[in-house]
């Protein structure tokens, strides 16, 4: 898997501060991507504008990432180098028939600290036949299971007071 | 920080979808917090509401539009104000 940083896309929220990965080299990072994709399309920038209301104003300033708004899977990884369990969360808004769904990581299950990473059209029954959220979901997989390891390597720890994650090293750039 | 992109979606939304947003949310966890507290799982309320526990599903988790007559009806059945009004309030 290529390097990729994490980085802070908002920490202005009460109730939660949200991370987002980067790939190293690319200057946009995954979340803007997709905020930035769905807000130019016509039949979606509503739905965009209010997938961030929910995250930033629903999840970050009222409520944070509980788990009556939080929807994780576990999920067998498949077609990775590296196989095994992992648990991503999806951001939707909860109305009927909403069609945006954003990938997302719980950092130890904890409610104040989320990492979003990308997503894309909910267009079939499922996830995984959604020809354009199943690469997503794919990547968020390879995203969070780099994360949960360099938290169990210790590479990355949680300043819980200050909802943030710190680089061990002290690096100002976390690189993963 | 707030990331430039989501600064300026945001900036650009209009105020009546924010406040829907908050709202409609806010609704979902109010009923959570009544069910929890009462110790109500979404099986026990379908049987009590003579639903199928698929539907309550749905309320709760967006797939049904929360009418205000769903509201009524799940306020009845659980006993507690999922909304308050104004009046409410100051009383």
């Amino acid at each position: 898997m290529n390097t990729f940083a994490l980085e802070i896309w908002d920490d202005e929220a009460a109730k939660c501060t949200f991370y987002t990965v980067r790939w190293d080299e690319v200057r946009e990072n995954e979340t803007d991507k997709f905020f930035n994709k769905y807000y130019s399309i016509v039949e979606t920038k509503q739905s965009t504008q209010e997938l961030l209301s929910f995250v930033l104003d629903s999840l970050g300033e009222d409520h944070g990432a509980i788990d009556a708004l939080f929807n994780r899977f576990e999920n067998e990884v498949v077609g990775l180098p590296n196989k095994g369990k992992v648990t991503i969360g999806e951001i939707v808004f909860l109305y009927p028939n909403f069609p945006l769904r954003l990938y997302a990581l719980r950092v130890n299950n904890r409610n104040d600290l989320v990492i979003l990473f990308n997503g894309g059209i909910k267009s079939a029954q499922t996830n995984q036949n959604s020809k354009d959220l199943n690469l997503k979901w794919i990547e968020a997989c390879q995203f969070a299971k780099r994360i949960e390891k360099a938290f169990r390597d210790k590479e990355i720890i949680i300043d819980s007071k200050k909802r943030k994650i710190l680089s061990v090293n002290g690096d100002d750039e976390i690189l993963l | 920080m707030r990331s430039k992109v989501a600064k300026r979606i945001q900036d650009e939304t209009p105020e009546e979808v924010r406040i829907f947003v908050r709202q409609y949310t806010d609704i979902v966890v109010r009923i959570n917090e009544i069910m929890e507290t009462k110790g109500y799982t979404q099986k026990d309320l379908a049987e009590r509401m003579k639903k199928k526990p698929s539907e309550i599903n749905k309320w709760l988790k967006g797939n049904h539009n929360l009418t205000l007559k769903t509201l009524a009806k799940l306020e009845a059945e659980l006993g507690e104000p999922i909304i308050f009004t104004s009046s409410q309030i100051a009383l």
